[in-house]
């Protein structure tokens, strides 16, 4: 396998292991691998996301959350929550005969960002998922992505149910307005690889404005 | 079982176990319990996350490629400059040892399991029930 001639460089497949049952083998022809990573704050619906779009049974380290969380882990808004990944999602999709994505969700409590930077290395770009009821847990990653030049897309994760518009969205966010915004429900596989599409024209369009 | 009664037996395993230099209880969700009195804070709360994520992927590996007992019975990364264990300690909690070059695997694994049999069911960390107020 090589890496595409893209700048920030595509990833070679990572080291993590694919679960064995898929239910779409990876195919021989396979030569070109490309990493997405998926961050945002706790709760926002990443490992959904990942679930959503994967083909393969998706790795997901989620753990019970227990009553240690009380008072670090903040429900609210999520009340419902009873799990939260502790390690990474990790899902695939296979694009066409010889490109495959790999798509890796990070955890989101602040105990867990240390991990963020192995799931960034080689990585094409980056979701952020955001949840209008908590914003603010978004500004980290947003924070990182800009200050490291990871090209990424924000995601509104409305659950099907707009509750603000993009605009607001974006100005609660101060987000820059070459950054692309759009509104998903993680839970829609189509919703979800939607946004994976967003990113990958974001990349192309800096790749050829970079390349003038 | 109180958590300075915790404490003291983590004392007591690094004591008794040559070679050992800190032991943490985490919950499963990766935050800190209790811990042996010579890990900073700081470093606990790193050692609970990290423990609780390579306790999660051992699981998926042993679900991937286990008997399909579906459990794992320990968990340990060989660094330059030390060890680290983790065993299952109680329903939703982990245990953690960190050891230098020098300790004896066999052994900080057979004093863990013994340890955990001594905490016993004192260490269950139960699932959040009711979500509190934000």
């Amino acid at each position: 396998m090589h890496s595409t001639t893209s700048e920030p460089s595509a990833s070679q497949p990572p080291a993590a292991p694919a679960p064995g049952d898929a239910h779409v083998p990876l195919p021989a022809t396979t030569e070109q691998a490309v990493k997405i990573a998926v961050v945002g704050g706790f709760g926002v619906g990443k490992t959904t996301l990942v679930r959503s779009v994967s083909e393969i049974r998706p790795l997901n380290t989620e753990e019970t959350m227990t009553r240690a969380g009380d008072g670090v882990d903040d429900l609210g808004g999520v009340e419902d929550k009873r799990a939260t990944t502790v390690a990474f999602d990790f899902g695939r999709i296979t694009l066409d005969a010889t490109s495959v994505l790999y798509v890796f969700g990070a955890p989101g409590q602040e105990r867990f960002w240390f991990l963020w930077e192995r799931l960034f290395s080689g990585a094409l770009g980056a979701v952020v998922l955001v949840d209008t009821r908590r914003l603010e847990d978004s500004w980290y990653a947003i924070d990182r992505l800009e200050a490291q030049g990871t090209p990424f897309v924000v995601a509104h994760n409305d659950f099907g149910e707009a509750d603000h518009s993009l605009e607001e969205v974006r100005a609660a966010l101060d987000l820059d307005a070459a950054v692309p915004l759009l509104r998903c429900d993680a839970r829609e596989r189509d919703s979800a690889k939607q946004v994976l599409i967003a990113l990958v024209r974001h990349v192309r369009a800096l790749v050829t404005e970079g390349s003038r | 079982m109180n958590l300075d009664t915790l404490t003291w037996l983590l004392e007591g395993l690094l004591e008794r176990t040559p070679g050992t230099r800190h032991a943490l209880v985490l919950s499963r969700d990766g935050l800190k319990l209790c811990h042996s009195s010579g890990l900073r804070a700081d470093s606990a709360d790193h050692l609970a996350a990290i423990a609780a994520g390579v306790q999660s992927l051992a699981h998926s590996a042993s679900v991937e490629f286990g008997d399909g007992a579906g459990g794992v019975r320990q968990a340990m990364a060989e660094f330059y400059g030390g060890l680290l264990f983790i065993v299952e300690a109680g329903h939703g909690a982990h245990l953690a040892v960190i050891t230098s070059d020098e300790a004896e695997p066999g052994l900080v694994g057979h004093n863990m399991n013994e340890l955990v049999e001594q905490m016993g069911e004192h260490l269950t960390t139960p699932p959040r029930t009711v979500a509190g107020p934000a």
